[in-house]
Formats: structure tokens, sequence, C-alpha cells
């Protein structure tokens, strides 16, 4: 794969990998606006911006190799975290009401599944950076 | 997978920065590549074996060598 050739790489690898953080930031957001806060507004504005920081990183993964094996790295956790909520999760719901004999929350919060693939999607990305392939 | 790539690169006195301008890619990758964070591609190691007139083994150790 050839990756396009700009007098200033490091600015804008600087910008993407700054991004991701504000990304990170975001989805976590979302994340805790549904399943600690409850609050709509903070739903709303997370997975704005998580959204907007993907779509804004999506040509990055064209412009260095480095920032290419991040944003595999984030869509690869991406896809595991949404299996495990998606399967796991509600079977880890109903173990627990299970055993408490009634069920603690009215139903499994598949609402926040976008906000939960956000935050796969970022922390991969960022546990790439951080701490390399191992 | 250990490499020499921070050694070489001070023997030749160049900075990450002008590292990553011979080799095209972002100062960032080099030092993702240093530190071991990131394995380069192969044209990427190619590239770099050629900059420095070395072999890619001689520069790139995967820890397996015969």
């Amino acid at each position: 794969m050839t990756y396009s050739t700009q007098p200033n790489r490091d600015s804008y690898a600087t910008f993407y990998l700054t991004l991701s953080v504000i990304g990170a930031l975001a989805a976590l957001l979302a994340l805790s606006g549904h399943l600690v806060f409850d609050d709509e507004a903070m739903v709303l504005i997370g997975n704005a911006f998580a959204v907007i920081r993907m779509v804004v990183l999506k040509p990055s993964k064209d412009k260095d190799e480095f920032l290419n094996s991040l944003w595999h790295a984030g869509a690869g956790t991406a896809i595991v975290t949404m299996a495990f909520w998606a399967i796991l999760g509600p079977t880890f719901a109903g173990f627990v009401d299970g055993v408490s004999g009634k069920p603690a929350t009215p139903h499994f919060p598949h609402e926040a599944s976008f906000a939960v693939l956000t935050c796969g999607f970022f922390g991969g990305y960022l546990w790439r950076r951080l701490r390399g392939q191992a | 997978m250990k490499n020499r790539l921070k050694v070489l690169r001070a023997e030749r006195d160049w900075s990450q920065a002008e590292l990553a301008g011979r080799l095209d890619v972002s100062r960032q990758a080099v030092n993702a590549i240093e530190t071991g964070k990131h394995d380069p591609s192969l044209p990427l190691a190619f590239r770099i074996a050629r900059l420095f007139d070395m072999q890619i083994e001689d520069i790139f150790d995967d820890g397996e060598a015969l």
C-alpha cells in the first residue's frame, strides 16, 4: 500500500492523534450518559463528537502506515467489543437477574450499543498507540 | 520486534523528524518503530534497509534467529 506524501506529515499525525483522544472522551461521555447519568443530552453530544472524530480520522489511515495500524486496531477492537456486548451482555444481565431473583433493570440497555462501539474503537486505537502490539 | 533504528539514526546524527522525512512517514511512525510499538510494513522495512545500506535482518530482530 502506498501512502500520500505531504510535507507537513508530523502536523497531521499530531492532529489525528489528538482527535483520537477527544473521540475517546466523547465516547466515554456518551456511554456514561447511557449507563450512569441517564442523560439524553450527554448521549447526544458524546455520540455526535465521537462520530465526527471517526469520520475525520478515516482519511488518516491512507496518509501514514502507523496511523493506518491504529485505525485497524480500533476497528478490530470495535467489532470484538460489539460481539461481546450483543451476545454476552444480555446473557450476563439475565444471569444476574436470575441469581438476584428479580430484574435489576427493566431491560438490557441496547440503546447504548453505539456508545459501546465507539468506546471500543477509540479504546483499541489508543491502546495500540500507547502499548503497541503487545 | 527489536530493532537498531535508534542506534543507526544516532550514528548519522539524524533527528526522528529527519529520518521520517527520508522514509516518507510521520515522526510518530519512526518513534513507534524505535520503541517497538509498531512493526513496519515490508515496503517500509525495505526502505529503511536501503536507506542505511543494510540487510533487513541486520536492522530488525524477531528473536527467532537460527
